[in-house]
């Protein structure tokens, strides 16, 4: 033990109390509440299993289901598919502008995916300009509404995922296994498949499980391109909202369904990488081949044909909010009448947007550093019990956690909804597992024994970890302030439910923007979105010292 | 069985010179061995015969072949890594099946095979363990079985034995050798350890920035080395720059050339070099006519089981080492006595000042 256990008061039971409490107020409490709801009756509040025979047996819900299914898949293959390819021209092969790809890939990944979603629109649309550029060369595209359009978006949005995990264990295979599978008469695919790609398989398989995941749970895009094509995300929002009376005992049970199926993602990764995570024991750095002729052509291109289509929604996005438009139609010139528009019709949801991250953040590194702390350095049941719910979030979808938060705060003892505090809340809890593991990774590479030294000296632990843990800490925090500050104010799928009148945020009215056709608008308010997400991510890239590993 | 000529080879990295001019002829089932300092450029060597190096000038040669136009996976050489490189997500049984599968021997022929390698390395029964759940020898030993179960032309060992144990060292270098022998692989070693080198090769050859210095068996790198650097670098040597006149015994004849050579010092044309175990501890008054004798106090002694060191300083001149085999407790000289060291003619050792090359004097 490294600490005297002294009676004194210990910070850092506080801390795992207050721990405690936020996560069974705010995540624990309205899942169960979900939960519950997907066993009862809505008229007489009876015990039954009719939700489940609904959701399972009926041909409209069954649909759904498989839809999910279909974009999960289909989300997480594109993704593998631009993901690991992009991975092994990067890793292995000195390529120009490396600097320039990756940051690329961040930004499009932390760039709201209903912006690729109206951005596609704008271009394969049914008046988009790329549709009647390539239509000119004689290419007919598919309609970018349904399945292959939200692929489309998911494929692009996703991939950094893989992309940037998978770079960090290619660049984690000790050089000598692949030289001696080469001597041993294997190269080329050959040695890709037989050696290289089963040594980063974890990595690769946690970025296609996050692509998963996140395809499966998002909202926004199967709602904006889907016309039609039903996903549990999507039905579970119009069951709780529909006009004519909502059902929120289906909208629970679909939701669960949603969480259950995350659920056997995770296990089945886990499964997968099982036995199968080595210790790597990197002696010598590996080889990166210099690339000439033919191939330096074919290595380039397919890095930044993705990188710059992957890109293009945002250049899209903020060139629409200069034109000059009339509802959806843009019209000919350039000018500032979207922005114009939208300081005079909606300032309050930049304003909103602001201060709920703002407040979001606040709350997710003060606790998050503090949860962090404890979890790296005072292991035990209690933590380890936090550290498996804190796993939760990564597994249910915002809409879901949104739902949860409106029947659990609707009344009595506590009643929130309405007000702007219960979007600070659901964006808070959602966030705070990230930001709790990035302390704890920070944290691993500070070596304890420097607190134990001020604490040797006759510091108070807690001053100690003030005086010399936190300031070592702080570039780690900063990094990781920016990241929860992007997801805070690009969030749609909780705040789409929970916000009112008052309560509107950016991605919320440009979610509304969008249906309604405003596109002008859309563009102007994604555009502050981007600008803003744009910036936190340079402050990220120049305070952190692993620059990827920020952003995964 | 074949052979291995390396002919001419130079390979420059920006700034160092890692290969320089290296003329090499390895004979069939040869176990050859480089050995010398780090950064000499051994490594660059045996990537080179690899093929993951790519050298500047020079050739390539395998059983007769010129082997240059072959990537590293055509050219039937089967490396033994320093690190090991077992591959970690197979199991014993499939790494060393490795090199066979990608050559397309049917899956019976590949157990039947596996199986004999891992029993010539002491290993049966191991197929299906996973690598991690192996000890650091056994690692290397699965490396080794891996690399020659192909029956490459060539075998190539990086420094197999240097993340070992001291003792393990030693009990593996024997198997390298005896399974190298009864396979009758031609095999390129590669060690900084000379101890190693001297008991494992047929032929070593001693490099130093990326030149050739010597290549012979042990007893002649010992006995006869070629340079200056080798006498030094494989075993110890005292090299005797200059020793005062007054302190030498003169009952040696006039004109003898160690004289010369000790006499004029640094203006000479040649240095004095002799091994510890040649020189004699002599009582101080005793005149053996085959020596030279020179007068010394002793400084220190140190007993490290095999032998006692001494260190001798004659007034004026060098510190010598002179070592003594089975020391005896009571023939144990104390710190302090005068003695007199006997260097006996016939076996010091010349060497040319200005290029290091040994010479014989008149
Ligand atoms: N890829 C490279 N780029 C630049 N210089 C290199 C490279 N590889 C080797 N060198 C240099 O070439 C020289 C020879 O290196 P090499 O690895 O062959 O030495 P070595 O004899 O194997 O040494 P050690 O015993 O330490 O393994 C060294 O000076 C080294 O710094
Ligand atoms: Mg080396």
């Amino acid at each position: 033990m490294t600490v005297p256990r002294v009676a004194r008061l210990d910070l850092w039971r506080g801390v795992l109390l207050l721990a405690f409490a936020v996560v069974g107020l705010l995540l624990v409490y309205p899942l169960y509440n979900i939960f519950a709801a997907s066993f009862l009756d809505n008229e007489t509040g009876a015990l039954t299993l009719a939700n489940y025979r609904r959701v399972l047996g009926h041909p409209y819900y069954q649909t759904a289901i498989v839809n999910s299914l279909v974009i999960g898949l289909g989300g997480m293959v594109a993704a593998v598919a631009l993901g690991v390819p992009l991975a092994y021209c990067v890793a292995r092969h000195k390529v120009r502008g490396r600097a320039v790809i990756t940051t690329l890939a961040i930004l499009s990944l932390v760039s709201p995916p209903f912006i690729g979603a109206y951005a596609w629109i704008t271009m394969l649309g049914s008046n988009g300009w790329l549709r009647g550029f390539l239509s000119d060369l004689g290419l007919e595209l598919p309609s970018i509404y349904g399945p292959l359009g939200i692929l489309l978006v998911f494929g692009l949005k996703f991939y950094p995922f893989v992309f940037l995990l998978t770079v960090g264990a290619l660049n984690l295979v000790n050089a000598s296994l692949e030289e001696a599978a080469e001597n041993l008469g294997a190269t080329g695919w050959r040695k890709l498949r037989m050696v290289t790609l089963p040594l980063v398989l974890p990595a690769v398989s946690a970025g296609a499980l996050l692509a998963f995941v996140l395809s499966l749970a998002d909202f926004g895009t199967p709602s904006i391109l889907g016309r039609g094509y039903r996903v549990l995300s999507t039905t579970a929002y119009n069951l709780y909202t529909s006009e004519i009376g909502g059902n929120p005992g289906l909208a629970s049970t679909a939701s669960i369904v949603l969480i259950a199926i995350s659920l056997v993602a995770v296990a089945a990764q886990k499964r997968l990488v099982a036995r199968r995570e080595y210790a790597s024991a990197l002696t010598r750095r590996p080889a990166v081949r210099s690339l000439e002729g033919v191939r330096s052509w074919v290595v380039h291109g397919l890095c930044y044909l993705i990188v710059g289509v992957s890109s293009l929604p945002s250049v899209v996005v903020v060139y629409n909010s200069f034109r000059n438009t009339s509802g959806p139609v843009f019209k000919p010139g350039l000018g500032l009448d979207s922005y114009r528009k939208v300081i005079s019709d909606v300032p309050d949801a930049i304003v909103n947007s602001f201060a709920f991250s703002s407040a979001a953040v606040v709350l997710v590194v003060g606790l998050g550093t503090l949860i962090g702390y404890v979890l790296a350095r005072r292991p035990g049941i209690a933590a380890g019990a936090l550290d498996a719910l804190l796993m939760i979030p990564y597994v249910v979808p915002g809409v879901v956690l949104g739902l949860g938060f409106v029947v659990s705060f609707n009344g009595p003892p506590i009643e929130l909804v309405g007000t702007g505090a219960i979007i600070v809340l659901v964006i808070f809890i959602r966030r705070l597992p990230y930001s709790v593991r990035s302390s704890v990774s920070i944290l691993r590479q500070i070596r304890a024994s420097l607190e134990e030294a001020a604490i040797n000296l006759g510091a108070s632990p807690s001053r100690a970890f003030v005086k010399v843990t936190l300031p070592l800490m702080l570039p780690g925090v900063l990094a990781g302030a920016m990241m929860a500050f992007v997801t805070a104010i690009n969030e749609l799928s909780s705040s789409i439910i929970l916000y009112v009148g008052g309560t509107v945020t950016m991605p919320v009215r440009i979610y509304l923007a969008v249906l309604d056709g405003e596109f002008g608008t859309a563009a102007a308010l994604s555009t502050v979105l981007l600008v803003t997400t744009g910036v936190a991510v340079a402050i990220v890239l120049r305070v952190s010292e692993s620059r990827e590993g920020s952003f995964v | 069985m074949a052979t291995l000529a390396l002919r001419g080879l130079h390979k420059r990295f920006t700034g160092t010179v890692a290969l320089d001019a290296i003329d090499v002829e390895v004979g069939s089932g040869e176990f050859f061995t480089l050995l010398g300092p780090s950064g000499c450029g051994k490594t660059t060597l045996l990537r080179t015969v690899a093929g993951f190096v790519r050298q500047d000038a020079g050739e390539v040669w395998i059983d007769g072949a010129c082997v240059d136009p072959l990537s590293p996976d055509r050219r039937d050489t089967a490396m033994v890594f320093q690190d090991y490189a077992i591959f970690p997500h197979m199991t014993v049984g499939e790494n060393v099946g490795f090199g066979l599968r990608t050559r397309g021997v049917a899956r019976a022929e590949i157990a039947r095979r596996v199986r004999e390698a891992l029993a010539t390395v002491r290993l049966s029964g191991y197929e299906s363990r996973m690598p991690h759940a192996l000890s650091g020898g056994q690692q290397q030993r699965v490396g080794l079985a891996r690399a020659m179960v192909v029956r490459p032309k060539v075998l190539l060992m990086d420094e197999p034995l240097s993340n070992l144990d001291a003792k393990l060292r030693v009990e593996l270098r024997e198997d390298i050798r005896d399974i190298q022998r009864s396979l009758g692989i031609t095999t390129l070693y590669v060690t900084h350890d000379q101890e190693e080198a001297l008991v494992v090769s047929d032929r070593i050859c001693i490099m130093q920035g990326g030149r050739i210095e010597q290549v012979g068996a042990a007893w002649d790198v010992y006995k006869a080395p070629a340079t200056r650097f080798v006498a030094g670098f494989v075993g110890s040597t005292n090299f005797i720059e200059h020793l005062p006149p007054a302190e030498l015994e003169t009952a040696v004849p006039d004109g003898q050339p160690l004289l010369r050579a000790v006499t004029a010092g640094s203006g000479g044309e040649a240095l004095v070099a002799v091994r510890p175990e040649d020189v004699r501890l002599l009582p101080a008054q005793a005149r053996p006519a085959d020596m030279v004798v020179v007068r010394a106090v002793l400084e220190k002694v140190t007993f490290t089981g095999r032998e006692a060191l001494y260190l001798a300083r004659v007034a004026g001149g060098p510190t010598l080492t002179v070592s003594e085999a089975r020391p005896t407790r009571e023939g144990l000289v104390e710190v302090g006595a005068s003695v007199g060291l006997g260097l006996p003619l016939g076996a010091l050792l010349y060497f040319d000042r200005a290029t290091g090359a040994r010479i014989g004097l008149g």
